[in-house]
C-alpha cells in the first residue's frame, strides 16, 4: 500500500507514541487535583506548554490544549467573536480555509455577525492591499490559514498580521495546522493560532490553541475549574506531553524534511507535466507537500477509487459539495469547471519513496492516456 | 417576487455569496428574501430539489420558478441574471 495523503493525517512517530506511553504511566494523576499526583500532571502540562511555545517562538502566549484543530478553531473564532461582540460585529476570513474555520464563521453569520470573505490574487493569496480593503472600523476578527489544506497556498501571515495590528482593532487568528513542520510560522503578529498533533506525526485526539495572554475568549466547553479557564474537563496530560514532543521534533527537523519533500515534489511535477490531460491546480508558491492536480479524463471520486484499487491512497476535497466531486476552491482559483470536478490532492512526506511516486505516475498516465 | 436561498454553515461559497447578496439586495426591497439551512431545513431542500452544490438561489414569481443560480456568482453575473426579472 502506498500512502500519499499525509495532509489528511500522518503516522505517529515512535517518539510520539513513547512519550504518550511514558506520560500515561508516570503522570496519570488528574491535573485538576491538588495532591502530589495532580501536581505532577499539572507540571507536565506546564512543561509541555513551555516546549510548544518555545518551539514556535511564541512570546507572551499561553497554550490551551484541545482535542484537535477543529476544537481550537471553534474556541478561537466563536470564543473571540462572542466575547468581543460589543466592540464590533464584522468578521473576515480567507476563501481557502478548512471547513472547521468556515463553519465557525458560518455559524456566527447565522447568529447575526456580518462576515466577509476577503478577495485574493490570481494565485489565491490574500495580499495586504486586499485585506486592508476588507477591514472596517467594526472588524473584530480576521482569520487566514497559514497554508490552505486543499491547494497548499501559502499566505503571507507576517505581513497580514502586521497590517491588522497597525490598521485595525481586530485580532488576527491563523489556522497553522498544515504549516507546522512544513514551513516556519512567523508568530510575531498572531493573536491566536490553531494546530493539531496528528498532522505532524503526533497522536490523534490532541491539538492546541496558542493565544496571546491578553486575548480574552468565551469558553466553548463549560464545566468545573481546570488548568485553563478556557476549557473545562480533566486535562489530557499524556497527550499534551506527546504533542509537545512531536512539535519540537517537527520544528527541529523541518528544514531537512522540507528539503526532501521539495525534491520529491519537483520530481513528481516534472513527470506529470509530460502527461497530456493532467493539470496542476496548486498555484506557484504553494508548499511542495501538497499537490492538487486534475486528470481531466476522470472525475475525482472515480480517480480516488481507481488509485485505491491499485493500492494508492490520495484524497479529493469537496468543501462545498456534500456528495459531488466538484471542488469550489479549485473552481474559484482556476475558473474551470472540469478542473474542479477532477481535482485530487496528493500530499507528500519526507517518508515518501521515489518508487511510490513512480507507481502513482504510472497510474495517472494509464488513466490520462486511455 | 420571492428569493429563496439555500446555504450551509460549512460552505465558503455560501459565505462569499451571503456577503454579495447583502449588497445586491440592499437596493432591491421588492424581493422578499427567505433563507434556508441546507442541513436543518431538510423538507425545503427536498421540496426544491437542491442538489450537491451550494449555495442555491431560487427566484419565484408567485409559485413559479423563474430563476435558479447554483454556486458562486459575481456581482456582474447577478446583475445580468436579474436583468430580465422585474419585480
Amino acid at each position: 500500500m502506498i500512502y500519499l495523503d499525509y495532509s489528511a493525517t500522518t503516522p505517529p512517530s515512535d517518539r510520539a507514541l513513547a512519550a504518550f506511553a511514558a506520560a500515561s504511566r508516570d503522570v496519570f494523576g488528574n491535573a485538576n487535583s491538588t495532591h502530589a499526583f495532580g501536581r505532577a500532571a499539572e507540571e507536565a502540562m506546564r512543561s509541555a506548554s513551555a516546549t510548544v511555545l518555545g518551539a514556535l517562538g511564541a512570546v507572551d502566549c499561553e497554550t490551551v490544549f484541545t482535542s484537535g484543530a477543529t476544537e481550537a478553531n471553534n474556541l478561537a473564532i466563536k470564543g473571540y467573536a462572542l466575547h468581543h461582540r460589543a466592540e464590533g460585529n464584522h468578521l473576515i476570513l480567507s476563501p481557502f480555509e478548512h471547513s472547521s474555520v468556515t463553519a465557525c464563521f458560518g455559524y456566527l453569520a447565522k447568529h447575526g455577525f456580518e462576515v466577509d470573505v476577503v478577495e485574493t490574487d490570481a494565485d489565491g493569496r490574500v495580499t495586504p492591499e486586499l485585506l486592508e480593503r476588507a477591514l472596517r472600523p467594526d472588524t473584530i476578527l480576521v482569520s487566514v490559514a497559514a497554508v490552505a489544506s486543499e491547494l497548499g497556498i501559502v499566505q503571507p501571515i507576517a505581513e497580514l498580521s502586521a497590517l491588522v495590528a497597525a490598521r485595525s482593532r481586530a485580532a488576527f487568528h491563523s489556522d497553522i495546522t498544515q504549516a507546522v513542520g512544513k514551513i516556519p510560522v512567523p508568530f510575531a503578529g498572531i493573536a491566536m493560532a490553531s494546530l493539531s498533533a496528528h498532522k505532524f506525526y503526533g497522536l490523534k485526539g490532541v491539538g492546541a490553541l496558542i493565544k496571546r495572554r491578553d486575548v480574552l475568549l468565551e469558553p466553548q466547553i463549560h464545566g468545573g475549574a481546570s488548568t485553563t479557564p478556557y476549557r473545562s474537563g480533566t486535562p489530557a496530560a499524556p497527550l499534551a506531553v506527546s504533542l509537545a514532543d512531536s512539535l519540537a521534533e517537527a520544528v527541529a527537523l523541518q528544514p531537512e524534511h522540507a528539503h526532501r519533500v521539495a525534491f520529491l515534489a519537483q520530481r513528481l511535477v516534472a513527470s506529470l507535466a509530460s502527461i497530456p490531460g493532467v493539470l496542476v491546480n496548486s498555484p506557484t508558491g504553494s508548499i511542495p507537500h501538497i499537490l492538487n492536480l486534475s486528470v481531466l479524463s476522470r472525475e475525482a471520486a472515480d480517480m480516488v477509487r481507481f488509485l485505491d484499487e491499485r493500492g494508492i491512497a490520495v484524497s479529493k476535497q469537496t468543501a462545498c459539495s456534500s456528495r459531488s466531486s466538484r471542488s469550489e476552491a479549485v473552481l474559484r482559483l482556476t475558473g474551470d469547471e472540469r478542473r474542479a470536478t477532477t481535482s485530487i490532492r496528493i500530499s507528500l512526506s519526507h517518508l515518501t519513496l521515489e518508487s511510490e511516486l513512480d507507481a502513482l505516475i504510472a497510474c495517472v498516465r494509464e488513466v490520462a492516456e486511455r | 417576487m420571492t428569493v429563496l436561498r439555500f446555504t450551509a454553515v460549512w460552505c465558503p461559497s455560501c459565505l462569499i455569496m451571503k456577503s454579495r447578496w447583502r449588497v445586491f439586495f440592499k437596493d432591491r426591497p421588492d424581493f422578499r428574501q427567505i433563507d434556508y439551512d441546507y442541513d436543518d431545513d431538510v423538507d425545503a431542500v427536498r421540496q426544491y430539489g437542491i442538489g450537491d452544490v451550494l449555495p442555491v438561489m431560487i427566484v419565484l414569481d408567485g409559485t413559479r420558478e423563474v430563476l435558479r443560480l447554483v454556486g458562486e456568482k459575481t456581482m456582474k453575473e447577478l446583475e445580468r441574471f436579474f436583468g430580465g426579472i422585474a419585480p
